[in-house]
């Protein structure tokens, strides 16, 4: 996120000029010129993430052990979201850890595992049925001949040469489907397959557009009607795709895990869940238990799946999710958003005091989780909304940041982080620290609140826009209604969507189709699910630019 | 103390707490005490590379001949006729490497430059600089014909680490932080008594899968472009040494047997907000001791001659020393109350200890140099013909900065212990001037055999430091 700035709309174009020298500040234009409607940008090749591994094994085969809990976790790519690099030793031999571990437990009930009797259709007969349909499933794709071949020679191999027995021979055949690369590796191109080449870009396979679709969408492998849709080439058309976007977003379920991870990710939330006991005072903040921190994170999660896809209780606008003053909590964090008469664990929407709390970032979670041990942190929150939602940059932190001064109770937070207006630090703070005092109005642990340390709260502030527009604002709740309108917010969002659906930092070959969705975003005033649809339907997503030393057919 | 140490010191590791180590049953393998040393007729040469990280407060002073160590480092004492103490080199191929973000390749990116000897054409994707000595050497005396059943040990305890470890560029290894683990790659099977002909059968049917696997990335890589191959690379590297790992060591030297696989009782922590810390990071320095006896070993019985032991990256942001009295945030420390300060900041790990500097870092260091001389110990307690283990072996203590407070790359000292069969003149202080690392893994490799650094070494990086030499 925000590492390569602006999506480049023809009225955008400001000279790129000294954009390179400049540590912090604009959002500076990278694509310059008319939007090429007709490009696309590349597409690397995606090992699973650990998310996507566990949700298709469990989808797959129904076991829900999530594997890849134990496996290495996946690093950043240069737009902030996790992408796995090069398989490491340790990668390849959690793989067939897992493949064994899968594969054991599967062999256990063969009547649900195998599409057939081995007694009544012959066990090599029924074996060969199994990598067949399993495979397809598996590989997302239709195996060819010789593959089924050579996943069935496993079995052979095991059954007939080595003797063992019937099940454990068919586990080893389910082994290597879930060790091949064809498993691993979102390519979903069959060895015998020629590329279709369109005025110089490779178009996708209706497998490959399915598989894109569904793990951007569920986080896991296509379901049997997407399969089923790419075997009869029904995913060629921007329509078709679309019409399954929307089938999975109504869905509603499995779409929900993707927008949580999304939202997660984007917002650098991923290390909510440890948010722990130690994370906060226990002096200053003893209400920050484990069921407050495990109802807030549940709390978001809910509060961004209702938004963004309940049709029934929101108009899934970008507006209305920066607005809202919906909250869902439970017994425990009721009482941080000022509302009683809450009992129990299971989440329940209120609405909140729209004086007080106004969506995504007036969350409990958010606040919270960038909030210090025992105050408020404003660099962390306006960093956040500076670099992540508006898509501005930000100079690496220096190596030698001195600590924030400790607490003095003569002293507002804001007083204290301002200290860094002063000296060398102000190049960034500037930008950063504004945005942050917004929600000085809120604790380390998200409570409203109008006095910090016997002083009243200010929260007002003015920040000029990575775009160059100046906003004023007295409080969070006021700078989100501003942010909300402005394109610099708008773009930022339709940028990082993106970003996450491509699994890779937007590139020039991008800009037609980020800019098609921010015209599409305005024209429907800002309908996050049919942004979502439209990413789906764009250019990038179905095409793809050749890569560098690609044999093309 | 900046944001990518603090950062990636979560993202990369998913396994902080004992719970995620694999070790659920409670129980940590422990090796035999026996010495086993000296059932090899001829002992080979070995190197170790024991990585630490932020920096030290003092170092060796004195001359050549008549040097002492600062009180914290010392534990060394006893070994110091077995050490050089160098003082010290710099990470040229760090410096080198260009990096819009200035903090990255600092002290704290050093992970990946350690054991390399080029600089990388970017700091991001991590890695290019590979492949790392270990690495290097291990494939040079398999091109040899040496027929080692692991041809080097990478091992890890308790954090997940960025990898100092590369078979070439782009290529990472990863270090095996669970002893258990390691234990079984290593001597499962090793016995013949052992072998059991299910399990050789069942070795072989995954054999043939890994083969398929093999296959198929051979030909996925014929159709993908260049960036895409060095993934497919990667993998078929992986899957290249997990073959040799599945294999089984077979037969030892005559006169060798594998150690015995002990156990020990070990409180099983739990997570969430009831996280133990003192149980969590009070592992540490018994994961390390049993990894620390896994490559001796080995080494002892001729199963590897080139050795990692990772015992820190960046800025260990992740260790609490709670094993040396030193509390996690929120508990009050040094008479030092709460502080409304930075998490990270907050937390009394090691890093924040480097930035403070003083005492409590002193404390951690000392910990650190004791693992060192540990080591060094137990390849002197295996006796090797006349000698022992430690005459036919050399082990570099390297840390990833000089002044971890200031983040440096330059004057790194480093600690050498042990002749590798007449190689190396222990037992001085050698001034080696800011040279580039290189020129010790130069001089280590040459002490391996090994001449040819062609492929490890940039000719920018090629020098050498006699000093070392006896």
């Amino acid at each position: 996120m925000g590492t390569v700035p602006s999506i480049g709309s023809v009225a955008d174009t400001s000279p790129a000029a000294g954009a390179g020298s400049m540590p912090v500040g604009g959002n500076a234009p990278r694509l310059g010129g008319p939007p090429a409607a007709e490009a696309a940008g590349s597409l690397p090749l995606r090992r699973l993430t650990a998310r996507e591994y566990n949700n298709t094994v469990a989808q797959l085969l129904g076991d829900t052990a999530a594997p890849a809990r134990s496996f290495a976790s996946d690093p950043a790519n240069a737009a902030g979201f996790t992408t796995p690099i090069g398989a490491s030793t340790l990668d390849v031999e959690n793989y067939f850890d897992a493949a064994d571990t899968l594969a054991k437990n599967a062999v256990k009930n063969l009547g649900k595992l195998l599409p057939c009797d081995p007694a009544k259709a012959g066990e090599d007969a029924c074996a060969r049925t199994f990598v067949e349909t399993f495979g397809r499933k598996a590989w997302r794709r239709p195996l060819e001949a010789a593959e089924i071949d050579d996943v069935l020679a496993i079995y052979q191999n095991a059954h007939t040469s080595l003797g063992l027995d019937y099940p454990t021979s068919v586990g080893f055949a389910l082994q290597a489907l879930l060790v091949s690369p064809k498993f691993l590796y979102r390519w979903e191109v069959a060895p015998s397959r020629k590329l279709a080449m369109e005025a110089g870009l490779v178009r996708l396979t209706p497998h490959q557009v399915a598989s894109r679709l569904s793990y951007f969408l569920t986080g896991s492998t296509p379901d049997d009607m997407l399969l089923a849709a790419a075997d009869a080439n029904q995913l060629g058309t921007q329509a078709e795709v679309t019409a399954h976007a929307r089938r999975l977003l109504a869905e509603g379920k499995r779409a929900g895990r993707a927008v949580g991870d999304f939202f997660l990710q984007w917002l650098e939330m991923t290390g909510l869940k440890s948010v722990g006991a130690a994370a906060k005072s226990s002096k200053v903040y003893p209400q920050w238990t484990g069921a407050v921190r495990d109802g807030a994170a549940a709390g978001l999660d809910a509060f961004v799946n209702a938004v963004v896809l309940d049709a029934q209780q929101f108009d899934g606008k970008l507006s209305t999710l920066l607005s809202t003053p919906a909250v869902f909590v439970t017994e425990a964090t009721a009482p941080l958003v000022g509302i009683s008469g809450v009992t129990g664990t299971t989440l329940v929407r209120r609405d909140a005091d729209p004086k007080q709390r106004a969506g995504l970032f007036t969350q409990v979670a958010f606040l919270a989780a960038k909030g210090d041990q025992g105050s408020s942190h404003p660099t962390k929150r306006g960093h956040v909304i500076w670099r992540n939602l508006l898509c501005g940059q930000a100079g690496q932190i220096p190596a030698d940041v001195p600590p924030v001064p400790v607490p003095n109770p003569k002293q507002t937070t804001r007083q204290r982080f301002e200290e860094h207006d002063d000296a060398g630090c102000a190049v960034c703070h500037r930008f950063l620290d504004p945005l942050g005092f917004a929600f000085e109005n809120y604790d380390g642990i998200g409570r409203y609140q109008t006095m910090d340390n016997s002083q009243p709260v200010d929260a007002g502030g003015a920040v000029t826009l990575p775009g160059g527009t100046k906003i004023e604002f007295a409080n969070a709740i006021e700078l989100m209604a501003r942010l909300a309108g402005t394109s610099d917010l708008q773009r930022c969002v339709v940028q990082s969507w993106f970003e996450y659906g491509l699994g890779r930092a937007i590139e020039d070959g991008d800009a037609g189709s980020l800019t098609a969705a921010f015209d599409e975003l305005t024209k429907n005033g800002g309908n996050l699910r049919e942004l979502l649809v439209t990413t789906t339907g764009s250019k990038t997503f179905l095409y793809r630019k050749p890569s560098q030393g690609e044999v093309l057919p | 103390m900046n944001i990518l140490t603090s950062k990636d010191s979560k993202k990369y590791c998913r396994r902080m707490f004992l719970a995620g180590l694999g070790l659920g049953s409670g129980l940590l393998p422990i090796l035999s005490a026996d010495s086993w040393g000296g059932c090899l007729a001829a002992p080979p040469r070995r190197a170790i590379f024991v990585i630490w990280t932020n920096g030290y407060q003092e170092f060796v002073t004195g001359t050549e001949n008549d040097w002492r160590f600062p009180a914290y480092m010392n534990d060394l004492d006893p070994y110091k006729s077995d050490l050089i103490a160098i003082d010290g080199v710099k990470y040229q191929n760090l410096i080198d490497t260009p990096n819009p973000t200035k903090d990255d390749n600092q002290g704290h990116g050093a992970t990946t430059y350690l054991l390399t000897g080029k600089a990388a054409p970017a700091f991001r994707p991590m890695g290019q600089a590979g492949p790392s000595i270990d690495q290097y050497i291990a494939q040079q005396l398999m091109a040899k014909g040496l027929k080692a059943s692991r041809p080097s040990l990478y091992l890890g305890a308790l954090q997940c680490y960025s990898s100092a470890c590369w078979r070439a560029a782009g290529q990472p290894v990863s270090p095996v932080n669970d002893p258990a683990k390691a234990f079984a790659d290593i001597f499962a099977g090793a016995a013949p008594q052992m072998a059991d002909p299910l399990l050789g059968k069942l070795r072989s049917a995954r054999k043939s899968i890994l083969d398929l696997a093999r296959r198929d990335l051979d030909t996925f890589r014929n159709r993908v472009g260049t960036e895409d191959r060095k993934m497919v690379d990667a993998h078929l590297g992986s899957l290249r040494e997990l073959e040799i790992r599945m294999a089984p060591v077979g037969s030892l030297g005559a006169g060798c047997v594998p150690p015995k696989l002990g156990s020990m009782k070990y409180p099983t922590p739990v997570s969430g907000d009831n996280v133990n810390y003192d149980v969590s990071y009070g592992a540490f320095p018994d994961l390390v001791d049993v990894q620390m006896d896994i490559i001796v070993k080995a080494m002892a019985a001729d199963v590897t001659r080139v050795a990692v032991l990772q015992l820190g990256d960046m800025g260990n942001n992740w260790l609490i020393p709670t094993w040396l009295g030193v509390k996690p945030a929120g508990i009050t420390q040094d008479g030092k109350t709460e502080s409304g300060n930075n998490f990270v900041w907050d937390l009394n790990n090691h890093h924040t200890a480097a930035h403070k500097g003083g005492d409590m870092k002193r404390k951690i260091d000392q910990w650190f140099c004791l693992q060192f001389a540990n080591l060094v110990g137990k390849l002197k307690a295996e006796q090797e013909g006349s000698g022992t283990m430690l005459d036919n072996s050399v082990a570099l203590f390297i840390n990833h900065m000089g002044n971890g407070g200031a983040h440096t790359r330059e004057n790194v000292p480093w600690l050498l212990a042990g002749r590798n069969g007449g190689y190396f003149k222990t037992g001085r202080f050698v001034k080696a001037n800011n040279i580039v690392h290189t020129a010790v893994h130069k001089e280590v490799a040459a002490s391996m055999g090994v001449d040819n650094l062609s492929g490890f070494l940039a000719p920018a990086y090629d020098q050498s430091l006699p000093a070392l030499r006896g």
